[in-house]
């Protein structure tokens, strides 16, 4: 049977969607506003599209994890993202998680 | 600018009130930050077409307003197989009834033109369709806002689920309906052979005084079919006790079941046909409410208008059951050339349309003994024909021709090809012969 041309791209963007919020999680550790952001996460090879960035920064920031304030810099406002007190504990949690995963995969992946 | 700030303004429109300002002042700033540094990038201002291929990137601007909105269902997933399975119940139980109340007033329309009963049907079909799509949607949108709270997905118990159901046998043959079926018959066939000396449920009646007599209808039938519906039903009974000891349908027991089915259908149809401006008469003066009647006698032509419509649906139900049974007889088992198939029924089905157009009564004349003639003179051969063809279509004529052989017939049988028997013997005294 023909694999369809979408199935690789559609499981690829699945098994990205989850390691992107601990991605914008760890790269808020230092203050940024959306559009450094994306091109930071980008040069580590993690492009996420502004359509899917600031719908995931609002989710983020009303669940606590992230705080924001509206500054003016190089004359324009932009809005300034980092990780809450509550956000750090997260990350530190996802990372272990994460990090156990990756350990369970390798496991299976080698048999 | 001016672009943005129109793309801007269409991305808002979607947005909701209290988020708005917030959501577009961000996404502005996102979206100039980009163009500083494409036009730093190429030491210019953008053009207006390089502007266009940028916001054409980012997206349809309700697209873009929608994922700032958390993820919204009218009938979520978990309500969504249910509500599908809702759906197609209603359709079919609309549809059926629809279906065969269509086909009667088609068969029985009378004078009305073909494309009006048509045009009727078919917006009363949509209108009603309509209707039950909202209804259903509008009930299981109200679900879908209350199921989560109800704890409808958690509280469930394995132990309740249905028992495994062992794989059906489309040719298989319940016994017990047989046996159901026998009994009925039999009981109909003494009712039928008794008919004009009464009902036996009818004898209260008597008794209490009450004066009745057989509807026109029934007489009718009872005067011009009666030997015929007795030879039916023992045909049938046969069927049956066949049936009972070998439950399993074959290709004659199949045919011949379909031939019934068409007889009853026939008859059903001549007999409704001639007294359908009787029956239409009866339908107006009852919905009509008359107050002059007297309360036995709406009753009697209730009862009579209800045997009218028994036999109306009665017609086209026997005709799909015949269909049915002939597509099944004719498809057996997936066997031969489905192009063949479709060629045998098709003649079939052309010969009884035109044999039974050829011996129907006009309308409002009773049918006589000359239809009986006539419609066995043309359908019978229409059913041999069919019966023949769906026998025939089970192997292949071949020639073979050579040095070493004498002109030879061979029939290359399908595996499971009833008249292999019958068939092999005529061929080997043929090729004796020859």
């Amino acid at each position: 049977m023909a694999i369809d041309s979408n199935s690789f791209e559609n499981l690829r963007l699945e098994l990205r969607r989850g390691s992107l919020v601990l991605a914008v999680l760890a790269q808020l550790r230092t203050e940024q506003y959306g559009y450094t952001l994306r091109k930071a996460l980008a040069e580590h090879g993690m492009e996420i599209d502004e359509g899917t960035l600031y719908p995931l920064l609002r989710r983020l920031e009303t669940q606590g994890l992230l705080v924001s304030e509206w500054r003016e810099e190089e004359k324009r406002n932009k809005r300034f993202y980092k990780l809450s007190a509550d956000g750090k504990l997260i990350l530190k949690q996802l990372l272990a998680e994460w990090k156990s995963i990756d350990s369970s995969l390798n496991g299976i992946v080698k048999g | 600018m001016e672009l943005l700030e129109r793309y801007l303004q269409a991305v808002k429109f979607w947005l909701p009130k209290k988020q708005q300002d917030d959501i577009l002042a961000e996404l502005k700033e996102d979206i100039e930050s980009e163009m500083e540094e494409m036009e730093s990038g190429l030491g210019r201002k953008m053009t207006g077409s390089e502007m266009e291929a940028l916001l054409k990137r980012r997206g349809r601007p309700m697209m873009v307003a929608m994922r700032f909105q958390p993820k919204r269902f009218l009938i979520g997933p978990g309500l969504f197989p249910m509500y599908i399975f809702v759906l197609k119940v209603a359709v079919l139980c609309y549809l059926v009834p629809w279906a065969l109340a269509g086909l009667v007033l088609l068969l029985f329309g009378g004078s009305r033109p073909v494309g009006e009963v048509v045009g009727g049907l078919w917006g009363s079909l949509w209108v009603t369709l309509a209707f039950q799509f909202s209804i259903i949607t509008l009930v299981f949108a109200a679900l879908e806002q209350t199921h989560s709270k109800s704890g409808f997905q958690e509280n469930w118990n394995p132990g309740a689920l249905p028992r495994v159901r062992p794989p059906r046998d489309p040719y298989r043959v319940a016994r017990t309906g047989s046996l159901v079926e026998i009994v009925m018959s039999l009981i109909f066939l003494a009712w039928w052979i008794r008919m004009p000396q009464g009902f036996p449920f009818a004898w209260g009646l008597d008794k209490a005084g009450i004066h009745w007599t057989w509807g026109s209808v029934w007489q009718d039938f009872h005067h011009h079919f009666f030997y015929l519906v007795i030879a039916l039903t023992l045909i049938n009974v046969c069927v049956a006790v066949v049936n009972l000891i070998r439950p399993y349908w074959t290709r004659p027991t199949l045919l011949i079941r379909g031939t019934i089915n068409a007889g009853v259908a026939a008859m059903a149809y001549f007999v409704v046909r001639a007294h359908w401006p009787e029956m239409k008469s009866e339908w107006i003066l009852l919905t009509g409410i008359h107050p002059a009647l007297a309360q036995a006698e709406l009753l009697s032509r209730w009862v009579n208008l209800s045997v009218y419509s028994a036999l109306a649906i009665s017609t086209v139900v026997a005709g799909i059951q015949a269909l049915v049974e002939y597509i099944r007889a004719i498809l057996w088992k997936n066997s031969g050339s489905k192009l063949k198939a479709a060629a045998a029924l098709f003649l079939v089905a052309a010969s009884l349309g035109a044999s039974c157009t050829k011996a129907m009564p006009t309308q409002g004349t009773n049918w006589s003994t000359a239809n009986s003639a006539q419609l066995a003179k043309t359908a019978l051969p229409a059913l041999t024909g069919g019966a023949a063809l769906c026998v025939l279509r089970d192997f292949e004529i071949t020639f073979t021709l050579g040095m070493h052989e004498s002109w030879r017939v061979n029939l290359e049988f399908q595996p499971d090809c009833e008249a292999h028997g019958v068939l092999g013997g005529l061929l080997s005294g043929l090729n004796r012969t020859i």
